[in-house]
């Protein structure tokens, strides 16, 4: 939860009140969760800001498996330090345990966390955007994919994008030289967050 | 066999170990070197520029997919194991932690010696964690040189002191003698 601290910092500070200039209503997709760790992390952050009700969260999962496990909210206890440490650098003002209920010994994520999440099955080269979609987070996907997939995800991603919007990846990840870098510019190098503009 | 790849490993109680080993790498070795060592999750930056300092190699993170080159340190990131690829890259994956480390000396040593084989030389140094005993046994099983930190030489003696019981190493060195190790290469 809560991976690179930093990262969901910039997220709620900087980058959230850019697409709140742009998009009334925003929708921020999440293709390919397997996890859930990104979920659950976004729909605290959008909570603590009070703005799950204007942003919109969708998540796509490989299969229907992959999907349960995730509503399960299950809680690795193995993780638990990790993410308080990391809940601690993204705010220290709060305790991230009033997000969890603990039931026959193990840790669950409140379910009400997850109101108003829109969850498919889908792979991601074949995810649909709308005109709200402002944010794609893809971190720590493309590490799994060979170049061509890559390639094929990426450009699916950037081709239907709209302009303004943003594509996030791992920060070890890199999505410049497939020829598609005309259709983006950075937002933070560093970060691995990139704006889709006018390929015009 | 000529040595093709250095593979470093290291935990609590390496790190002034690795600043002078860093220090006395020659300017063209002709040889990657892959460095894992254990840090905290949290911070991203100051490590790889701590490294780089005095360092007579560029010492960097690569991306994923990263083509090796010669006479370069790839650091592993925080957060995420280094595997070397068949096809000469780096492979970053941000799978479950091993012996609770993320980069794991395990998994970057046993990719390493898939990869390179009777070329490799792997360097297991201070620790406290098992972390690198199985990494260290792949070397070995793979024909590859292994180094190890003498335990008594050690900070922490836990990770050399769980390697050596399983694979007995190659040489078995102190710091200084490390050193000097590093600077015939």
């Amino acid at each position: 939860m809560f991976r690179d601290p930093d990262f969901w910092v910039y997220f709620r500070d900087r980058l959230l009140p850019e697409v709140l200039k742009l998009f009334m209503y925003p929708e921020i997709i999440i293709p390919e969760s397997v996890t859930g760790n990104e979920l659950y992390s976004l729909a605290v952050l959008l909570r603590e800001a009070n703005l799950d009700y204007r942003v919109d969260i969708r998540i796509t999962c490989r299969n229907d498996r992959i999907r349960d496990q995730i509503l399960k909210g299950a809680f690795s206890n193995t993780d638990f330090k990790n993410s308080l440490d990391n809940y601690e650098i993204f705010n220290p003002e709060s305790s991230f345990e009033q997000y969890l209920e603990t039931r026959n010994g193990n840790k669950y994520f409140r379910s009400a966390l997850l109101e108003g999440v829109e969850i498919r099955i889908e792979a991601p080269d074949r995810i649909g955007f709308s005109e709200k979609t402002a944010v794609i987070l893809y971190r720590n996907r493309l590490i799994y994919q060979d170049a061509g997939m890559q390639y094929k995800t990426l450009r699916h991603f950037l081709e239907n994008m709209h302009e303004g919007a943003h594509l996030i990846t791992g920060l070890k990840e890199n999505i410049d030289g497939f020829g598609l870098e005309g259709l983006y510019v950075p937002v933070s190098d560093d970060l691995k967050i990139y704006k889709r503009i006018n390929a015009d | 066999m000529p040595t093709k790849a250095l593979v470093i490993g290291g935990s609590a109680g390496s790190f002034q170990v690795v600043i002078r080993i860093l220090e006395l790498f020659r300017p063209d070795l002709p040889i990657p070197v892959f460095l894992c060592m254990h840090r905290l999750k949290q911070v991203r930056k100051g490590f790889e520029e701590t490294l780089n300092y005095n360092a007579a190699l560029p010492v960097r993170e690569p991306l994923d997919k990263e083509n090796i080159r010669p006479s370069r340190v790839y650091l592993a990131p925080s957060n995420y194991h280094m595997l070397i690829e068949k096809d000469r890259s780096i492979a970053l994956t941000a799978d479950a932690p091993v012996h609770h480390s993320r980069p794991s000396i395990d998994v970057c040593f046993s990719s390493a010696a898939d990869v390179y084989g009777e070329g490799l030389l792997a360097m297991l140094l201070s620790g406290a964690n098992q972390d690198g005993t199985r990494g260290v046994a792949e070397v070995k099983r793979l024909g590859g040189a292994v180094v190890v930190q003498d335990p008594k030489d050690c900070e922490i003696s836990t990770m050399c002191d769980s390697a050596i019981k399983i694979t007995p190493p190659d040489q078995l060195l102190t710091i200084s003698k490390i050193i000097e190790f590093v600077s015939l290469l």
